[in-house]
């Protein structure tokens, strides 16, 4: 069942040309739905008016089947976690999970319980009476967590709330945030430009550009099956390696007719010294750049076709100097003209 | 430590200090020790000329007899019996606070309402805000003068505009029991617009999601300004009291241009009675008593404010 609908939304600020035209975005009930996009797509904006904080200019947006038309933030069974956690800096940490909890008139014995319960979800029993200055970051952000989670909204919405963490704490609290996620079993709606965030902890991920949606899919398809040149180049790091289709064609590989362009993941691709023999694609290359992390060693290798990232886990750093790339046939993925990928695949 | 830390962070200069004899060493050290109160000396000597100086002559003044041409009779503390025994004394203390409560509150309620009316940053407002600031930019004495025309009984604007609404005139500044509002009126028509830009600076720089976390908290708007925008700016305002409330205390140009003191001492305020005494019936000990007694009551009153609130007030 869909939890949040927006139908036909546009948004466009003053006179200003929109920067969401006629969008339309079922999320479902119980998801973990991540608005993933470049800066400026428009995906904090999408998460502002399904808050209410900011008003649609054309267009509906509905929760649980009902018009949020003219409903207040606060009326919308939803809680925001804030990318700069938005604490109140004059109250204490129980004020500020409080405050909410006291303007919707509850009572002060099961205030004191919602309360102890989110503190113990997310550790910061200690810290009651402490003020949000006197916190870390990640505390704050915990805070702010808590806050959402005593007001048990039936949908939690976040906007980048670990941008400003540090990538250990990133890690940690991303799999907190799983862990809430599937105790709450409530909508998570989450807004991030970092895809690593959206494909560790996102089930569903919402692919946006220009305010338009590229691709609305699990993880798993978004990398597997990229919809489209964008989605394939967004996703993963290294992104996906698009060649002009001719660097297939004069390898003598069977193609689609109306495919312009085909691609590859970075670990698709072997890095051979000398070159071999076999089926699939074998492109020559000069190794510009080798990073080795350990486990693998990443390439990015000059072609004729273009620059090529290769991701290795073969452990054996070859040396700098003339390489053959090999591709298997088999995760060649084609893209037409408009650049949306063509499911039928040619070889 | 210091020593060792001096040379991590300064090797050539304690190369060189090493090489120098015994003697220059200690010399150079104890010059360098004396710098800082070099630098500051010129500051600390206006200091004292202008502020420690004066404060102390007139503590000292205050237990003498002198008119500024016999010599200083010594007299003790006759001068504060004498200033303790005088009900007038007693409602010049009441007046100066009346004054000083009434243009507080109004002072600072009014700006308060104001800038919350002007918070939002449009054109009509901008130019409402240079408007209501206007009244601070000009010299005290020449707002006393136009408000002692706007306030005649007989000819002034205030007057004529209650006659044309058919109310019986005012006298403003004649009659005993008006004449001390009339000040607080023009006081405060003087220090909202300052009140009300400072506090509208400090609305505008809560931060605008702290408001958006509270909508989404359902906060009304009552609770939103007593809960977030009034702590939030509670540094402004509590500078802002402070100075006004010692502004207040030191009133002088309206009551002697507006009322002199009266009608029958009803405006007579603490420094407008020490300018009396001192420069009109020449009790320079006496003036000085009443300065003492100022002093310690603006010291006091400070202090009491920052003991009671300066611990709730939020400081980012």
């Amino acid at each position: 069942m869909d939890k949040i609908v927006l139908e036909h939304i546009t948004k466009a600020y003053d006179k200003n040309a929109p920067v969401i035209e006629d969008l339309n975005l079922s999320i479902r009930q119980g998801s973990f739905t991540v608005l993933l996009g470049p800066s400026g797509c428009g995906k904090s904006t999408i998460l502002r008016m399904i808050a209410g904080l900011e008003k649609e200019t054309a267009g509906e947006i509905r929760i649980d089947g009902v018009s949020m038309k003219g409903v207040d933030p606060g009326d919308r069974q939803i809680a925001m976690v804030f990318q700069n956690y938005a604490l109140y800096p004059t109250m204490t940490v129980r004020g500020n999970i409080e405050f909410g909890l006291i303007n919707m008139k509850i009572d002060k014995a099961e205030r004191n319980r919602r309360i102890e319960e989110a503190v113990q979800m997310v550790g910061l029993e200690d810290y009651l009476d402490r003020m949000p200055a006197k916190l870390s970051g990640g505390q704050r952000q915990r805070v702010a967590l808590a806050r959402a989670i005593v007001k048990k909204p039936s949908v939690f919405l976040m906007d980048e709330p670990l941008s400003n963490l540090d990538s250990k704490l990133r890690a940690q609290i991303r799999t907190d945030l799983i862990e809430l996620h599937r105790k709450l079993g409530a909508t998570f709606v989450y807004v991030t430009h970092d895809q690593v965030e959206a494909m560790s902890m996102g089930t569903d991920i919402v692919l946006l550009e220009n305010g338009q949606i590229r691709q609305h899919d699990t993880p798993d398809a978004l990398y597997r099956e990229p919809a489209n040149v964008f989605s394939a180049r967004f996703i993963g790091t290294p992104p996906m390696n698009i060649l002009p289709i001719r660097a297939l064609r004069q390898a003598g590989m069977n193609t689609p007719l109306i495919a312009m362009h085909a691609g590859f993941r970075p670990e698709a691709c072997r890095v051979e010294s000398r070159p071999t023999a076999g089926s699939g694609l074998r492109l020559a290359g000069q190794v510009v750049t080798r990073e080795n992390l350990g486990d693998q060693i990443l390439y990015k290798v000059q072609t004729d076709f273009g620059m090529v990232q290769v991701k290795d886990f073969s452990g054996r750093p070859e040396a700098y100097g003339q390489v053959t790339l090999c591709v298997d046939p088999d995760r060649l993925h084609f893209f037409d003209g408009n650049e949306c990928r063509l499911t039928e695949k040619g070889a | 430590m210091e020593q060792v830390l001096k040379r991590i962070f300064f090797p050539a200069a304690s190369r060189v200090q090493a090489v120098l004899p015994a003697r220059t060493a200690v010399r150079r050290r104890r010059g360098a020790a004396l710098l800082p109160y070099l630098l500051i000396a010129p500051a600390l000597a206006l200091l004292f000329v202008f502020v420690l100086y004066p404060i102390g002559y007139m503590v000292y003044l205050s237990f003498f007899d002198w008119n500024m041409i016999k010599p200083k009779e010594f007299v003790g503390l006759q001068n504060f019996v004498t200033m303790f025994h005088d009900p007038e004394f007693f409602q010049v203390l009441g007046n100066t606070f009346q004054y000083t409560v009434w243009t507080l509150v109004f002072g600072m309620g009014l700006a308060l309402a104001a800038a919350c009316f002007l918070k939002k940053d449009t054109r009509i407002n901008r130019l409402l805000q240079s408007a209501i600031f206007l009244p601070y930019v000009m010299p005290l004495v020449s707002v006393a003068f136009i408000w002692v025309w706007l306030m005649d009984a007989d000819y002034g604007l205030l007057n004529w505009l209650l006659g044309l609404v058919g109310l019986p005139g005012i006298r403003w500044l004649q009659d005993s029991a008006v004449a001390m509002y009339s000040l607080i009126l023009v006081s405060v028509w003087k220090c909202v617009g300052y009140n009300t830009l400072i506090i509208l600076s400090a609305m505008q720089g809560v931060p605008g999601y702290l408001y958006e976390a509270a909508r989404l908290d359902k906060a009304g708007p009552a609770k939103t300004f007593f809960k977030i925008t009034l702590p939030m700016i509670s540094p402004s305002l509590f500078f802002l009291t402070l100075m006004n409330l010692i502004a207040c205390f030191k009133m002088f140009e309206t009551v002697n241009i507006m009322t002199a003191g009266g009608p029958a001492n009803a405006t007579s305020t603490l420094v407008y009675s020490l300018y009396q005494y001192g420069f009109k019936f020449y009790k320079l000990g006496y003036a000085s008593a009443e300065g003492v007694v100022l002093m310690v009551i603006i010291g006091a009153c400070t202090l009491v404010y920052f003991g009671a609130l300066g611990k709730r007030v939020h400081y980012r």
